[in-house]
Formats: structure tokens, C-alpha cells, sequence
């Protein structure tokens, strides 16, 4: 089955080319790639960045294109149903279910967090059922046990702000330009990371949630306490206290949640994987556990990971999209049978 | 338009405080409260203070930091709260391209900004409007709440 996936769930618009016989992507394009194939012959004119509308049909054009595949060889559509933002997922559904009706083929609408689970199942190396996965971004922080194809428990999940969230707010904090979370990675390594005692918040409470508001705020405390301009030496230091208050909690949440399921096997996906401090002190604080590390541009939003999920949706409940519907507020659990 | 001004001693009695002014709201006529402004700096506790103003509305869920989502939905008793974040809102279009008349219009609802200087032009005139301080350092946790409004919220009087 060949499937196109079309994610736009909030900032990217991501397009994808699925051959399930293969398990491979014939073909991907997010946005920023797609303005470098000077699409719109060469000038890529200003666009707010959610002008999903205009950046649609061409990025599906040039996908097909560099797939070297033709419209009536694709077998379905698979798009963003939730959740996420009304206005972006509109723009997804109705080009969906346009091209849907124009191709006459089925489209099916898919939830956005079980794409970032079965995203894995791409990967060379990837886990098998059940496993756990940390999903650690800009928007999310979520320990889920995924124990088949449809059947997911949330574990744990942030109570304010999401990890990529704090890194980003501790670098504006800083001075630096928002969003800043690698920046922090790069000034950290120059740091003592026990410099400065910062909290290791809710490790001390027995769920598996997460809170890293507290953890910004003390950091806003020692900033406030300081004179400016701050010094480099400074940034380094608080920045690498932060890192690995980050570190030590998510090692230890991962720890008790493998504990509890008896899981061994730990996907850890989301932009903050790519953090190497963070990477590292995973390894090394959950020693006997299978750690999966996702290819990282499938981490972030893209369209590879809902033609993934859209092929699943098909098998499992062959789903027929009859309308153009969206779910901006949808649970995960909401999926289970 | 009045103004008042209260201090907190930390994120619990911010978040209280928050509960006490949805109390309060719930005793209101329908429809007198509808766009609240929220400002404040990154870590001044204003998503602290809108998880104790849900709770207050009776909210038992959750209420997370909307600033990737930008906005947040949550449902309670045929009752709609909008918790918008608008501080990866770099131009007031982008706020169009969300659709925000669609969530402003929604009858039975409240729009809540964090942020709204980011796109003041486009949001209406709010009915309460929030200013979260920090005081002098030595003072950690405590907050300076500055409310301005016509409403007659009861904690306030």
C-alpha cells in the first residue's frame, strides 16, 4: 500500500510518501526543505508562519515528483485529524479529503500522538510491542506505554511546562534568542552543572508526572539575583545546573515508570533527544534497558509519521473518512478499543 | 475601571487566589466576563494562576502551559475556557490564520490571554485584566496581582 501523509498540526506542514510493503518513505518534505527547492521559482515570498494553505499543494506536487510515483499509483491519504490547532488542521483535512475525492481514494484522519509512537516502527532498528516511549519536546512531555497498535496508556505527563518548553524559556531567560534550547546544550559544556542547586521537581511524589515550571522560575531567581550584563562563565554554569536537573529527573521518572511496567524497552523521541547531555545520561542511568533513539528529523512533526499511522488506522479498522473532521482537543486514550 | 492590588506569598496563594476570582466570576451575570488579559513575565506564575482560576470554575483535569499549543480547550459544564498563549505570536496575522474571531465569538466561553500584548490590536478590550509582578528578590516567592476591571469581584472588594 502506498499512502501520502499530510501532518499540520500546528507550526510545520509536513508531507510524506509511505510504501508499506517496503516499510519505507518513498519520499518527505517539511516546509523549510521545500522553500529550498525554490518552489516558488526561487522567491520564496514572506509567509506567516502558518500559511499552510499555500504551502500545501506544492510540497505534495514535489513530493509525488521526487517519488517518481503518480497520483493514481497512491492507494490512500492519511492526515493530522488531533489534535492541534482548529485553523491548522482544517487547512489538513480539507486538502485531504479534497484530493481524496478529486484521486478517489479512501482518506482516513489520524490521531497526532499515535504518530509520534508508530513513527518507530520505521526505524531499522525498531522496538516491538509492548514498549515505552518518552516523548520529550517543545510540546510535549509524555511517558506512554504502548502495548499494541491502538491500545496506549499515558503513564506521565508534564503538569505546566513541556522539557523543551524550560529549555527554550531558561535561554530567553539568559538573553538568548527565543527559541533557545540548543543554545543551552552548546553554553552547558563549558559549565560546572554543580554550580547551582536547582530543584528536581515532583521526584520526590510517587506518579510519573513531570513539572518543569518550578524549575525555570528558580532559575529566573538566581538570574534576578545577579548583575547584568551576565557573564559567560555565568550562563554556562546555570545553564549546565539546568541540564542536569532535566537529566537526573527524566532518568528517574524513565527508572520508576520501566520499574512499575517491567518494561525493557525505552523509545526516547521528541526534540529534546537530541540533546546529547540528556542522551547520555539516559544511557548511563538505565543500564540492562533496550534504549531506541529515532531517526531526529522523524521526532519532530513531518508527514512520514501519519502516512505510518494512516497505514495502520487502514488495517486495523479501515476507517473511511465521509467527512472533513478534525479533533483540535483529542485524548490519546480515547483511541483504545 | 477599577484597579486593585494584592500580594501573594507564593504559587499556592497565587493559585488560591486564582480559585477566588472564578468563584467570584461564577457568581457574575452570564456573558459580563468574556476576554481576561494576563501579563507578566516568563516565570511571574501566570499559568500558576490560571490552573487555581480552572480549578475554580470547577475544572478537574490537568492545565498544562499553552505555549507550544498556543491554545488550549477545556470543557466545563456546557462551558468553554480558551487558554491562549500568545507568546510564539510574532505577528498579529498569525493570529487570523488560528481563526481567533471563531474562538472569540463562541457563546457560552472565555477567552483567556496570556501574553495578549503580543497582539493587542487584534483582541478586544478585556473585562478584567491581570498584571503579575515579581517583588524584590529577597522575596522569592511572593507576587504583586494587579487587577484592573469594572467588574465587582468579591475578593477584590
Amino acid at each position: 500500500m502506498i499512502i501520502l501523509g499530510i501532518e499540520t498540526s500546528c507550526d510545520e506542514t509536513g508531507v510524506a510518501l509511505y510504501d508499506s510493503k517496503k516499510n519505507k518513505i518513498l519520499s518527505e518534505n517539511i516546509f523549510s526543505q521545500a522553500a529550498k527547492h525554490a518552489l516558488y521559482g526561487g522567491v520564496v515570498p514572506e509567509l506567516a508562519s502558518r500559511d499552510q494553505v499555500l504551502k500545501l499543494l506544492p510540497m505534495v506536487k514535489l513530493t509525488l515528483s521526487e517519488s517518481g510515483k503518480s497520483s493514481d499509483q497512491i492507494d490512500a491519504i492519511a492526515y493530522t485529524k488531533g489534535p492541534g490547532l482548529s485553523g491548522s488542521l482544517l487547512v489538513g483535512a480539507s486538502f485531504a479529503n479534497s484530493l481524496s475525492l478529486g484521486w478517489s481514494k479512501p482518506c482516513v484522519g489520524v490521531h497526532h500522538m499515535e504518530a509520534h509512537l508508530l513513527v518507530n516502527l520505521l526505524e531499522e532498528r525498531s522496538p516491538q510491542f509492548p514498549f515505552l516511549t518518552l516523548l520529550v519536546s517543545g510540546g510535549h512531555t509524555l511517558l506512554i506505554k504502548a502495548l499494541e497498535i491502538g491500545e496506549y496508556q499515558v503513564l506521565g505527563q508534564t503538569r505546566d511546562d513541556a522539557v523543551g518548553e524550560a529549555f527554550d524559556k531558561v535561554a530567553k531567560i539568559l538573553g538568548m534568542n527565543y527559541p533557545g534550547g540548543p543554545e543551552i546544550e552548546k553554553i552547558a559544556k563549558k559549565g560546572n552543572p554543580n554550580s547551582y542547586n536547582l530543584p528536581r521537581p515532583m521526584l520526590n511524589k510517587k506518579n510519573l508526572d513531570f513539572s518543569f515550571s518550578g524549575l525555570k522560575t528558580a532559575v529566573l531567581y538566581v538570574v534576578k539575583k545577579k548583575k547584568l550584563p551576565l557573564s559567560k562563565d555565568f550562563k554556562a554554569d546555570i545553564a549546565a545546573s539546568f541540564q542536569a536537573a532535566v537529566a537526573e529527573t527524566l532518568v528517574e521518572r524513565c527508572k520508576s515508570a520501566l520499574l512499575q511496567t517491567g518494561d525493557t524497552q525505552l523509545v526516547i523521541g521528541g526534540g529534546v533527544a537530541s540533546n546529547q547531555y540528556v542522551r547520555k545520561r539516559l544511557q548511563k542511568g538505565l543500564q540492562g534497558i533496550d534504549i531506541f533513539f529515532p531517526n531526529l528529523s522523524r521526532c519532530t512533526d513531518n508527514g512520514a509519521m501519519v502516512a505510518v499511522a494512516g497505514y495502520h488506522r487502514f488495517n486495523n479498522e479501515s476507517s473511511f473518512s465521509k467527512s472533513i473532521e478534525i479533533k483540535p482537543r483529542w485524548d490519546l486514550s480515547e483511541l483504545n478499543k | 475601571m477599577r484597579s486593585f492590588q494584592l500580594k501573594t506569598q507564593d504559587d499556592s496563594e497565587t493559585k488560591a487566589l486564582g480559585f477566588y476570582i472564578a468563584q467570584d466570576f461564577l457568581n457574575l451575570k452570564k456573558g459580563v466576563l468574556s476576554v481576561l488579559f494576563l501579563s507578566g513575565e516568563l516565570g511571574a506564575g501566570k499559568t500558576v494562576f490560571t490552573k487555581g482560576f480552572l480549578k475554580g470554575l470547577g475544572y478537574k483535569g490537568m492545565v498544562k502551559s499553552p505555549t507550544f499549543s498556543i491554545v488550549d480547550i477545556y470543557e466545563i459544564n456546557n462551558f468553554t475556557v480558551f487558554h491562549f498563549d500568545l507568546y510564539r505570536i510574532t505577528s498579529p496575522v498569525e493570529l487570523l490564520e488560528i481563526g481567533i474571531e471563531e474562538y472569540l465569538e463562541k457563546k457560552e466561553s472565555l477567552c483567556i490571554f496570556e501574553w495578549p500584548e503580543r497582539a493587542e490590536q487584534l483582541l478586544p478590550f478585556p473585562d478584567l485584566k491581570i498584571e503579575i509582578k515579581l517583588t524584590e528578590v529577597q522575596e522569592n516567592n511572593s507576587r504583586i496581582i494587579k487587577f484592573m476591571t469594572k467588574l465587582d469581584l468579591k475578593t477584590l472588594r
